[in-house]
């Protein structure tokens, strides 16, 4: 059992190596979480757990990995959330199929992309976007994540039924490839995505993200507490365009948090944009 | 008939809890948001049939609020009214052009702001 000492040492470390916070009442779920890895470690206190973590030398960084992994959820699927979907058409279809191109291409970034739903649905969509528009342009999205687990599966790009629940299926014959109730994902979608390991709350790592036209950061910020939401949101502003947009999840708000940014307003959706 | 929801946009509690109740008792739903900001995001996540909005708030003030509004993709129709004090004038000019519907001035009468409230959801005023 965690005890709440072990508790407190144990999201103490997690915070400040992701800026992740687990509030009292997150005990028990950061227990449930941990267990397992204690069995396979074959620790028996939670305390033992915290010094291979603190102290485990060589062996630190490897298990930091596994921590990500184990504190962050990974509940995603193509074509989630309608209307920010919509709205980030509209974006895109007033901006830049209106004749001005961007010199260098759109630049996307999912932040917090977990198994790849989202940076691929957002490649599909602007393929889909070109075939309706006879008008096309260079595009990268760049898909980043804490969890290098999450990253594999992402990198793999094989998905289940559930995945693509909400997938219309001329969608799916288009772009997948399906097996045995498992859909792959074809090479010329996967191109247009880059998927890298990333800490939002390291600074200096955004540095290969810089000039993004487009950033989705859905459903992450409620990882942190309010001291970490400013500080992720601070650096999502400083890595887009001045003129670019900003996607959190639908139950998140940047109320309070950060005033650079203008809210616009879609149907059953709002967007930020750099001023 | 189905309840018509309105957004009251204020940053004193107290008027949001005196519109409000106001409202209440002539059967409208209502939520509440301390500022425009704060009102985009709420617009963003529920359907709203009209919004009162204060003209004087932190954050971002009521005619920023309907400039933001009326420059995004909502429904153009929205009524929203906005809340002044008599000596507003210039200030009412600006309101106008953003895209405010109405005004109605502080210090608040119940009778008027529903009068006002069921000609403007009747499509009217």
């Amino acid at each position: 059992m965690l005890t709440g000492q072990e508790f407190t040492l144990l999201k103490d470390f997690i915070y400040e190596k992701t800026g992740i916070y687990f509030a009292e009442n997150k005990m028990y779920l950061l227990e449930s979480r941990l267990a397992n890895r204690l069995n396979e470690l074959s620790l028996s206190t939670f305390e033992e757990y915290y010094y291979h973590l603190k102290f485990g030398g060589s062996k630190t960084e490897q298990e930091i990995t596994y921590l990500y992994d184990l504190v962050t959820t990974n509940e995603t699927s193509f074509f989630r959330n309608p209307p920010q979907l919509d709205a980030f058409k509209i974006v895109v279809q007033k901006n830049y199929l209106n004749g001005t191109r961007p010199d260098a291409g759109l630049r996307m970034w999912s932040a917090g992309c977990s198994t790849g739903e989202e940076p691929y649905t957002l490649a599909i969509m602007m393929l889909e976007l070109f075939a309706h528009s006879n008008v096309s342009l260079p595009f990268t999205i760049y898909g980043t994540d804490i969890s290098s687990k999450a990253l594999e599966s992402a990198k793999r790009a094989v998905f289940n039924n559930y995945s693509v629940r909400n997938t219309d299926k001329g969608i799916l014959s288009k772009y997948f490839v399906e097996d045995k109730g498992m859909y792959t994902l074809k090479d010329s979608v996967k191109k247009y995505v880059s998927l890298d390991f990333l800490n939002l709350m390291d600074a200096s790592s955004y540095r290969k993200y810089r000039q993004m036209d487009v950033i989705f950061c859905r459903n992450v910020l409620i990882y942190f507490d309010e001291k970490g939401k400013k500080t992720v949101i601070d650096n999502l502003y400083e890595s887009l365009k001045p003129g670019g947009f900003l996607t959190i999840g639908h139950a998140e708000s940047l109320h309070n948090i950060s005033r650079g940014f203008k809210p616009l307003i879609f149907p059953g959706t709002i967007a930020y944009q750099k001023g | 008939m189905t309840m018509k929801r309105i957004l009251i946009v204020d940053d004193s509690p107290t008027i949001r809890k005196l519109v409000g109740y106001v409202l209440k008792k002539k059967g409208y739903v209502t939520e509440e948001a301390e500022d425009g900001m704060d009102a985009l995001e709420r617009l963003g996540a529920s359907e709203i049939d009209l919004v009162i909005v204060d003209l004087n708030m932190p954050t971002m003030d009521g005619i920023s609020f309907v400039k933001n509004l009326r420059n995004g993709y909502y429904n153009p129709d929205l009524p929203v009214v906005m809340l002044t004090t008599t000596s507003d004038g210039d200030l009412k000019e600006e309101a106008l052009e953003a895209g405010v519907n109405m005004f109605l001035t502080k210090p608040i009468q119940p009778e008027v702001l529903i009068y006002k409230i069921e000609s403007l959801l009747a499509g009217g005023l």
